[in-house]
């Protein structure tokens, strides 16, 4: 078997490469900034970020600190004191459509799902274009045919040995491993893999804030108030007895 | 993970195969039309229409093609393939070409070839003449004549009193004369003043004439002999000019010819060496044209007004066999054009006997004319002139090639003489890069390890400080010429290209003669040879074969083997036996060489070439001895031929048609692999032949395959209902045979119509089992191993197939396309194996094992996707055989067809893919790659920016 050359697949490795920066780039900038909270969606957002900072760092507080504070939020959670909207509590959540701020996430996702999609139909036209249909490579190690779909894709022969991959296939392989060098080259939370931006397809929930549409604020706010309670129980502070652990560690 | 299983399948669906792209379509194939040798009375120049100023050459061959060349380039204008006959005659009206093909007459539009009209009659033509008014009168060959209209082709009268008395009534009264005739009257030939029409007929040993007029269709005169002698028109009948009628005499010594109405024959006597004589006439100027063996010269008559031919003066002989007068009027005077063997052309005035004009061929090749036909224009000042000749060649192997001399010169020609290509075989060529070092790459094999290496790297670095600084130099305008992309010139002379789609093949004549074809460069003939000399008769081929390394061996049935060097054509060797020769075959010698083994007719066998020492194992020839036997015959190493097997059909059934497996068949793999991993093992045996026999009583075609040493018949199958006139065709490769046939008015559960059906063979019904055949390596003839499992299908197919041909590839991992030659002008039609595939489940859809390994759901019928015609939209003529050969690409099977027109391409059955494709445009990649580089560089601050502003604003 003759091969004509080598340059395509290092080329197309590149191209991939640029693809995935640039679609990383395009990801952002396409994002809309996040619109401004009125005060009381914020102060509603902020209080509840407060009990669970309290908890999370409530081994810096002396207990006596810690037990007023806790007080204090425990009551003003269960009273409902921070709540943006007092009187819908115990009513079922609304229509996450008719909340605005719920229209702008999912646009945002929208404009996500865009910008993977327009350069995957594209890059795959090209690759079609220029790549499809021919053997770009030799493995240096025998398979079995069970292989043969997944390495030969785009080659009409049911005969040729599985060694041989096919360019089309070799896309694929590259499409699923590029992440570590787009995560070298982008940071860690990049848009550029395709593979994380269908993790999120697949769980928009997660990616979300806190006050996703549909989520009733109330119970949020009772939760955390169970939490704090739960934290009192089990409070230690950072510095007990310090002094004494000096003396020894002198 | 069903997004990813998503994207793998999807290039599945983008992967159709194709039988050639667009555009590869008139790069990658070659087309020569061919007509074939030009009839000598049906050849003229004409105007297509009365005022168009150029004129044509309108052609009708002896394969019943009907043609218009151009005079300026010698393309064809257009042609038309009719009815074959033996009889064949065109004559040229106005506006239109008519054409007589046995029974029909059919009128063609002579300025673009569309058919005007046709008209079958019951009776073959004899003679056909159109009329000062256009009309169409033709003769019968029962006497009748008829006046045929010019536009529909209507009959306008009909003539019968030279009706044929009936078989039983040997007296009969015939005209006023009142002659005892008996009733082998025959029709001769029909001739046109300008108000009668008069019919020559032989009757009592005697020459007869009718005269009829031409707007009635009434005799005007009682049917008188000419001459009181027993005038037998027997060997020569010229029928040249419409006024003129000749014809020898009994003893073959004396031509005659009579200008009409005038029934007084002039005489003129042949002398005792002539071989040929033609008479030429034009208006009341007469020329007799003889030819002996060594030379030729002519005679040039004057008839005056009462019929009464004069000589006017003798053409002084000339030396050589061949030559063609043509006579050609312009300007109130006739002229007499002469072509020489050597293409020398002299032009004469019928008036004077001094040569007004020769012209010696510039670009002389030896032409030897047959038959020509000429257009002479005198130029303004009187004295020059513009002659232009349409000569057919009599060249020994090479009859009816034809050129076009103008003024001296070779304006082009034409090789008709290869649409009777019987024979071919490949011829590789060399490769540039290894045959400069293809010794010492030699020696490196014969020496040990180490000192194999030590010569490998001095050789290395010899050629690195030998080729080094030049390649270096030439790097820049190599990647710059890259860029561009422009089309590889295919190199010349005996050097391959680098994919090796370059190939001669070599061509045998039904007349012996030999021509390397250039499949590589559009079917440019490289060169010719001929197997006869100039008188001889070619007695067919028994075999030709790649020798060795650029040699051509062929085996004469006549009994002499003749071997070319394949790339000059320069005949290296030739030897003569006796007697003919019944079958040959191609073995291996121990040595490593490659001989041929020939069996005679008298059962004895030889190796060719003669006096070479060589040993091989015994070889199995298989000898069809007529239609109800074949025999296989082993010939032992001391050449001791003796009958192994017989095989006889059952009774009332006589064979077709015997195929074996190519003699390069490849298998890439020994077993089928199946969805679920199983594995059924191939049955493969290099010596299974398949024999077709037909019952025409019972209407039956049966299919036998035979191991070809044992002949054990290892399968057998009877077709009811066939119709046993239409041809039953097959192919053998690998471990499945292909046929077709066509199966009459349907006996219960068959379709009428084509048949195509495919024969699997392998060595068990089982899975992963090999059957008898156990751990042996390869099916054994004398072993005596079961028969193999056969799983057969058959589908029907909506046309006739000619010919079957297997694409081939250097190692046999591209799946096979099968290669039917569709009859007419439909070309070629490519069925992919898989198509054909006997595994493929009936009446369900295929479950996902069977998915797997690439089966669908089983279809009666295989439509005709005009995307699979591998000569898409050329109109191939007459073509008899297909042959495929391997490129050095394993993607890509080089095609030549031959038996009428020639045919060259390269098809890709399971599409290339080693290779880069046309489309690959290495300027635009390179383009995306900057584009989107600087793209992303442009992007990157502003992304930044954004991000940064980002935080702030929280």
């Amino acid at each position: 078997m003759k091969k004509r050359r080598n340059e395509p697949e290092a080329d197309r490795r590149y191209l991939k490469i640029l693809t995935g920066v640039l679609r990383h780039y395009a990801t952002v900038l396409m994002q809309s900034d996040p619109k401004k909270l009125d005060l009381k969606a914020l102060k509603e957002q902020r209080n509840l970020m407060r009990g669970i900072n309290l908890r999370q760092n409530a081994g810096q507080l002396p207990l006596h600190s810690f037990i007023s504070r806790k007080n204090t939020l425990v009551a003003d959670y269960k009273r409902g004191a921070y709540l943006k909207d007092p009187e819908s509590v115990g009513k079922p959540a609304g229509n996450p459509m008719s909340d605005p701020a719920g229209m702008d996430q999912m646009m945002n996702m929208l404009k996500g799902n865009m910008a993977m999609i327009v350069p995957q139909t594209l890059i795959m036209g090209w690759i079609n274009a220029f790549f499809s249909g021919f053997v770009i490579m030799k493995l240096p190690f025998p398979l079995t045919i069970r292989f043969k779909t997944m390495l030969q894709s785009g080659i009409a022969t049911r005969d040729l040995d599985v060694r041989w991959v096919s360019s089309l296939s070799w896309y694929f392989l590259n499409l699923f491993g590029l992440r570590s060098i787009f995560n070298y080259i982008l940071g860690s939370d990049n848009s550029a893999d395709q593979m994380s931006a269908q993790m999120q397809q697949m769980n928009p929930a997660a990616g979300a804030s806190m006050f996703g549409p549909g989520q009733d604020p109330n119970k949020m706010f009772l939760a955390e108030a169970e939490n704090l309670e739960v934290a009192g129980g089990t409070h230690e502070w950072v510095i007990e007895g310090v002094e004494d652990r000096v003396l020894q560690f002198l | 993970m069903r997004f990813f299983s998503g994207v793998l399948l999807l290039p599945c669906f983008v992967a159709s195969v194709l039988g050639i792209f667009k555009d590869d379509a008139y790069h990658t194939d070659w087309h020569i039309p061919l007509i074939g040798p030009s009839l000598p009375t049906s050849t003229f120049f004409h105007q297509p229409n009365q005022d168009s100023k150029a004129s044509l050459i309108y052609s009708l061959t002896d394969r019943s093609i009907l043609a218009a060349i151009n005079p300026k380039d010698g393309e064809l204008v257009w042609r038309q393939q009719l009815k074959e006959s033996a009889v064949n005659v065109a004559r040229a009206g106005n506006g239109v070409v008519v054409s007589a093909t046995g029974t029909s007459v059919s009128s063609f539009n002579a300025g673009n070839g569309r058919l005007v009209w046709e008209n079958a009659f019951s009776q073959n033509v004899v003679d056909l003449r159109i009329t000062p008014a256009n009309k169409v009168a033709v003769l019968f060959a029962d006497g009748v004549v008829r006046l045929l209209d010019d536009k529909s082709g209507d009959v306008a009268w009909e003539w019968r009193e030279l009706d044929r008395c009936a078989d039983d009534v040997l007296v009969c009264a015939y005209g006023d004369a009142n002659f005892l005739r008996n009733s082998t009257d025959v029709p001769l030939s029909l001739h046109v003043t300008k108000s009668t029409l008069t019919v020559a007929s032989q009757s009592l040993k005697k020459l007869w004439v009718s005269t009829i007029d031409l707007a009635t269709g009434k005799s005007t005169s009682s049917t008188t002999h000419i001459s009181t002698a027993a005038d037998i028109p027997a060997k020569h009948q010229a029928h040249h000019g419409d006024e003129l009628l000749s014809w020898t005499e009994e003893s073959g010594r004396t031509l005659k010819f009579v200008a009409l109405p005038s029934t007084t024959p002039a005489s003129v006597a042949i002398p005792n060496d002539v071989v040929e004589t033609v008479l030429l006439s034009s208006k009341d100027d007469v020329v007799v044209h003889f030819k002996t063996h060594g030379e030729s010269w002519a005679h040039v008559y004057k008839v005056d007004a009462k019929g009464v031919a004069s000589e006017v003066y003798a053409v002084r002989p000339r030396l050589g066999a061949h030559s063609a007068i043509s006579l050609n009027s312009a300007g109130g005077k006739t002229y007499l054009v002469w072509t020489l063997p050597n293409g020398e052309t002299v032009l004469y005035d019928v008036a004077k006997e001094e040569a007004l004009a020769s012209y010696t061929l510039i670009n002389a090749t030896e032409i030897d004319p047959r038959h020509s036909v000429s257009e002479v224009v005198p130029r303004p000042d009187g004295t020059s002139f513009a002659v232009r000749t349409f000569v057919s060649s009599a060249a020994p192997g090479f009859v009816g090639d034809s050129y076009l001399i103008r003024n001296g010169e070779l304006a082009w020609s034409r090789k008709e003489s290869l649409v009777s290509v019987v024979a071919s075989t490949w011829i590789e060529l060399l490769d540039p890069s290894t045959e400069e070092i293809v010794e010492e790459l030699d020696a490196e094999t014969h020496k040990s390890v180490g000192a194999a290496y030590v010569h490998r790297v001095t050789r290395h670095l010899n050629e690195l400080s030998l080729y080094g600084p030049a390649w270096i130099q030439a790097l820049p305008q190599r990647i710059l010429g890259g860029f561009v992309n422009k089309g590889t010139e295919m190199p010349t002379g005996k050097w391959r290209d680098f994919f090796g789609f370059r190939k001669f093949v070599i061509v045998i004549t039904a007349e012996g003669g030999v021509a390397a074809i250039d499949v590589g460069r559009n079917g440019e003939v490289v060169w010719q040879a001929s197997l006869v000399n100039a008188g001889e008769k070619f007695r067919g081929v028994s075999g030709i074969y790649e020798v060795r390394k650029g040699h051509v061996g062929i085996v004469c049935t006549g009994g002499s083997y003749v071997e070319y060097n394949a790339f000059d054509g320069i005949e290296v060797l030739k030897q003569d036996f006796t007697p003919s020769v019944l079958s040959t075959a191609q073995v291996d010698t121990q040595g490593g060489k490659k001989i041929i083994i020939a069996l005679l007719s008298n059962n004895k066998a030889i190796a060719l070439p003669m006096g070479v020492d060589a040993e091989f194992d015994s070889v199995h020839l298989t000898v069809k001895d007529s239609t109800r036997s074949i025999k296989g015959i082993r010939v032992s190493p001391n050449l001791i031929s003796s009958p192994t097997w017989t095989f006889v059909p059952p009774v009332g059934e006589s064979i077709t048609t015997i195929e074996g497996r190519p003699a390069h068949d490849p298998v890439a793999s020994i077993g089928r692999v199946l969805g679920d991993r199983s594995v059924m093992y191939k049955y493969l045996n290099q010596h299974m032949i398949v024999i077709s026999t037909v019952n025409p009583t019972a209407a039956t075609a049966s299919i036998y395959l035979i191991d070809s040493v044992s002949g054990s018949i290892l399968h057998s199958a009877t077709h009811a209902a066939v119709d046993v006139t239409q041809p039953i065709v097959a192919t053998v490769s690998e471990n499945w045979v292909i046929y077709s046939y066509f199966s009459d008015e349907a006996a219960e559960g068959t379709a009428k119509g084509y048949h195509l059906v495919v024969l699997e063979l392998y060595e068990s019904e089982f899975k992963n089992d090999r059957g008898s055949l156990a751990d042996a390596d390869e099916v054994s003839s004398f072993k005596g191993a079961g028969k193999p499992h056969v799983l057969s299908q058959s589908y029907v197919f909506p046309s006739a197939v000619k010919a079957f041909a297997v694409t081939d590839t250097k190692q046999g991992i591209t799946s096979r396309d099968i290669l039917a030659l569709l009859p007419g002008t439909q070309g070629i039609y490519s069925i992919p194996k898989r198509v054909l595939d006997p595994r493929r489940p009936v009446g369900r859809e295929p479950d996902a094992a069977e998915k797997e390994e690439g089966l669908f759901i089983y279809t009666p019928v295989i439509e005709i996707d005009p995307k699979s015609i591998i000569t898409h939209k050329r109109k191939v003529m007459g073509l008899k055989k297909v042959v495929t050969t391997p490129s050095q690409l394993e993607s890509t099977s080089i095609v030549f067809a031959y038996g009428g027109d020639l045919f060259g391409t390269r098809v890709a059955p399971s599409l290339a893919f080693d290779v880069l494709g046309k489309g690959f445009g290495k300027i635009q990649l390179v383009a995306t790659v900057v584009g989107l580089t600087i793209a992303s560089f442009m992007v990157a601050p502003m992304v930044r920016k954004k991000q940064i502003n980002a935080r702030w604003s929280l």
